[in-house]
């Protein structure tokens, strides 16, 4: 039997035999035990930062802060009510996410930064309350005498102990990134706008991760609080945030096992520090030169681009070959995906009725009505500025209605937040496509397949046998998609290395991924070749044919005639004609809007 | 409570907002310009005070505000350094370097100045107007905001300059595409943000004064007055800073000592969660 690892246990794994082969040299030292439990407390502590800052994008300054908690609570609950290790452990860990979790989700909008502004003021608050609380806290000096800790006697037992805590955290935290929460939060990052058009709710699933990294450090204060048995507010203030933080960007915050590499790189280091005055400067200079040389740390240093420089090589860079049509890729029999819609489409419609969009003064769009049927496709045309997008941005939540209102399936949309209009199945491309350079084409197509995902939190974290099971489902489907648009071959490649056009294409596949019953495609064709043009149309009709009502935001008429059931033109934010493509086109009026009137004679209207 | 105490305290809030509106301003400049905050104005300050108290008179005032200016064009530097290509850098990236530099510069007053406080006391004596005991400091710190209020808001609506500015910071890559400099406009506003901070760090010395570590709760408040009403216009910003300065001057009246100063701190939770409203360009054309 083949034994296959998968590449999220590799993190945990090599920790594990690297401490394996350590063990033996550091068991007879005292020092280095101590080290290396100490090493093991901050590994954890920039996991918890890695977390929140290279995963969710929050520079928490309150990992210290967290941590303190978690180790205030078993030092108050041992030394002042009767001690239980799991009852300790469980608030440790339970207090950090009950307070991280509102704070996050309260403060959080599309930009963490008042979030991290919020957590340094917890920080502030924190420390205050420590100091001040009397004999319950211990006040200024703290509190001793906190019992050891449980299950390990010597420092061996606790050194293998606490960096077996460590290897379980990885091989969770490997789970959690291998999983749509962990596509989902760097898509997020990348571009909040972007992961909520998949149907991610962007706020919540910051909380949670900002959440998860705060019980992650109460855990390390409460292993902490019963290594050192003793903690005071000095123990773990400020500055073990911003060093913790430092070491997350050191060995790579974005990475699951680069925190643990940059905590054991500056645990050594420090201790060859001077004077603890000069320590701010170090910490604080080598923060700002790791962001400014190598932003993504250690592990996620492009050094081939270093060595590629120092050799004058050209960067290697696969080329990319766009699939003709008329060589489509072997094409193993996937079962028809089940029509979203029945094609009958019994009541089912989504509806814009008398939309009407400001910004400030000026009217971006005034009475617009479309009923979109499903199997239909529905062109909207018109001018640069005419509101083609804003109507998007209007139907799919992101642009806030003045008046109108707009209607799925008979209910009222008003209110509904993007994300939810996802689920409901109403899926939209972008005009320009936001996609993470880094990813590659597959992994794009996968955040698309979010609303599929029901598996729960604590299923991936644990990775139980249905979120395995969805895992497996989910990838399957995304290679049907893929298959679909005939983007297979490209699977591997990064998005950054592709054509616009086939950004385009990745962009459509990623909406369809999300099985929607309406889809709203803004000009998708725009920069694709011929061959690429026919199979996006054939597409299209194959959707439309399969029950999805199809809302086109198009330039290119060749296309809008040969898909388009009904055509609307809007201009200045108003419809002006609405019916056949062939009718339109010839009419003076949308001559004269699209193209000027007096070029109108000279030109006729083509592609 | 008379009315004389009421504006006994009005004046001690006014005393200690302006020196935080005076941060504020740049706060919320950069904010809107460039999407980053400059975590290291407050150690700017910090710095400006603790050199205006080693060196005496005029020329440790003008000395206080060079450093904080060169402080801020290194900062500056290192944060175009790594948003030379628009949209590359994440900008919560350069907030984080910016407080790495908040850090740096903490721990270089610490080692070259110490712990005590830095504080002057340049009035022994309070003015009595009709039996109201007013601190000149505050007529001072709130003269010095009004102008600095004035000529920014000079700068940014009747300058060309101004115009740039807020074309950078409504569409930066738009603004490029016209032929303004966009980064050497973000610079300047790096350069504002160490003479506003430098001039608030001297007002902060002669007022309540400050500690070495005091850098990253006054960047905090001054975040919070920033974006108390909307940090779109300079007035705003600076009605916010008053704002939180009153606030503080309340919680000092009425609390005891050590809970006083973590009024603050609850206070920018609460302007957080509830009034953020930040720039956001929800629903341009995606």
């Amino acid at each position: 039997m083949k034994l296959v690892i998968s590449q999220r246990y590799i993190p945990g794994i090599g920790v594990a035999i690297a401490i394996a082969i350590a063990t033996p040299f550091v068991w007879r030292s005292g020092y280095w035990l101590d080290n290396s439990v100490l090493i093991a407390i901050f590994s954890l502590l920039a996991l918890s930062a890695g977390m929140s800052y290279g995963q969710a994008g929050i520079p928490s300054i309150a990992t210290g802060a967290f941590a303190a908690i978690g180790a205030y609570v078993t030092a108050i609950l041992a030394t002042h009510y009767v001690h239980v290790h799991y009852v300790s452990l469980i608030l440790a860990v339970g207090l950090p996410i009950l307070l991280a979790y509102p704070m996050a989700y309260t403060i959080t909008r599309l930009t963490p930064l008042p979030l991290s502004i919020a957590t340094l003021a917890l920080s502030g608050v924190l420390e205050i309350i420590l100091r001040e609380g009397g004999s319950f806290t211990g006040g200024y000096i703290g509190i001793s005498g906190i019992p050891g800790v449980p299950f390990a006697e010597s420092h061996g037992a606790i050194h293998l102990m606490y960096w077996g805590v460590v290897v379980v955290v990885l091989l969770v935290y490997g789970n959690l990134m291998d999983s749509a929460f962990g596509r989902a939060i760097n898509a997020a990052r990348h571009n909040s706008m972007r992961a909520a058009a998949d149907g991610v709710n962007v706020r919540r699933l910051l909380a949670t991760f900002f959440a998860l990294s705060a019980g992650l450090a109460g855990l390390a204060g409460w292993l902490y609080a019963h290594y050192i048995t003793y903690v005071s507010p000095d123990s773990l203030t400020i500055v073990t945030s911003i060093t913790v933080l430092l070491m997350a960007v050191v060995g790579g915050a974005d990475t699951v096992i680069g925190p643990v590499i940059g905590a054991a790189l500056l645990m050594l280091l420090s201790s060859h520090l001077p004077a603890s005055q000069v320590q701010g400067m170090v910490y604080g200079g080598v923060l700002v030169c790791a962001l400014l040389l190598a932003p993504r740390g250690i592990t996620g240093f492009s050094w081939r681009a270093v060595t590629n420089r120092l050799t004058k090589a050209v960067p290697h860079s696969p080329k990319v070959r766009v699939q003709s049509s008329a060589n489509p890729p072997a094409k193993p029999e996937v079962p028809v995906r089940s029509p979203a819609n029945p094609p009958d489409g019994t009541g089912r419609s989504l509806v814009a009725r008398e939309i009407e969009v400001r910004f400030g003064g000026v009217v971006a769009l005034r009475d617009v009505s479309f009923t979109l049927n499903p199997g239909r496709i529905v062109a909207i045309i018109g001018p640069n500025g005419s509101g083609k997008t804003t109507l998007f941005n209007a139907i799919s939540g992101l642009a806030r209605l003045e008046k109108g209102d707009v209607l799925l399936d008979g209910h009222s949309l008003r209110g509904v937040q993007q994300y939810k209009r996802v689920a409901h199945g109403i899926a939209r491309t972008f005009q320009t496509p936001r996609v993470d350079p880094r990813i590659t084409v597959k992994e794009a197509v996968l955040c698309g397949l979010y609303p599929r995902s029901t598996t729960t939190t604590v299923d991936i974290l644990l990775r139980t046998r249905k979120a395995n099971r969805q895992e497996n489902e989910v990838d399957l489907a995304s290679e049907e998609t893929l298959r679909d648009f005939e983007l297979f071959t490209l699977k591997d490649h990064s998005m950054g290395e592709l054509p616009m056009g086939l950004v385009r294409i990745v962009d459509v596949a990623r909406a369809v991924a999300s099985c929607p019953k309406f889809l709203l495609l803004d000009e998708p064709a725009a920069g694709l070749t011929r061959a690429e043009q026919t199979m996006l149309a054939r597409q299209i009709s194959k959707l439309a044919a399969q029950g999805v009502g199809v809302l086109l935001v198009e330039h290119n008429f060749a296309l809008v005639r040969s898909l388009a059931h009904e055509t609307i033109v809007l201009n200045r934010g108003c419809e002006l004609l609405r019916g056949q493509v062939s009718e339109i086109e010839r009419d003076p009026r949308f001559i004269q809007a699209y193209l000027g009137a007096r070029s109108a004679r000279e030109r006729p209207v083509s592609t | 409570m008379t009315t004389v105490h009421v504006i006994e305290l009005i004046s001690q809030g006014v005393l200690l907002g302006a020196s935080y509106a005076l941060v504020a301003l740049p706060i919320g400049l950069l904010f809107a310009t460039t999407d980053t905050v400059d975590m290291a104005v407050g150690a700017y300050a910090v710095l400006a005070a603790s050199i205006a108290m080693i060196v005496d008179g005029a020329a440790g005032l003008l000395l206080g505000v060079g450093s904080a200016l060169v402080a801020s064009a290194i900062v500056g530097a290192i944060a175009l350094r790594m948003n030379r290509r628009l949209g590359k850098v994440d900008p919560i990236t350069i907030v984080l370097m910016t407080f790495g530099a908040s850090i740096f510069l903490e721990s270089f007053v610490l080692t070259t100045y110490g712990r005590d406080a830095i504080l002057r006391q340049n009035f022994s004596e309070f003015w009595d107007l009709a039996g109201i005991r007013v601190n000149p400091q505050a007529i001072i710190n709130l003269a010095v905001g009004l102008v600095i209020l004035g000529a920014l808001s000079f700068l940014l609506y009747c300058t060309p300059f101004g115009r740039s500015m807020r074309a950078s910071a409504v569409n930066p890559l738009g603004a490029l595409l016209v032929g303004i400099p966009v980064h050497r406009i973000w610079y300047a506003t790096y350069l504002f943000g160490g003479v506003l901070a430098g001039v608030a760090g001297v007002l902060i010395l002669n007022t309540s004064g400050m500690r070495y570590d005091s850098g990253l709760n006054l960047t905090t408040t001054a975040f919070s007055a920033a974006i108390l009403f909307g940090l779109h216009s300079p007035a705003r910003v600076f009605l916010g800073g008053i704002a939180i300065g009153l606030a503080q001057a309340l919680c000092i009246a009425y609390l005891p000592a050590a809970w006083a100063t973590a009024i603050p701190f609850v206070f920018i939770f609460i302007v957080l969660a509830g009034g953020a409203r930040m720039t956001m360009r929800v629903g341009d054309r995606a």
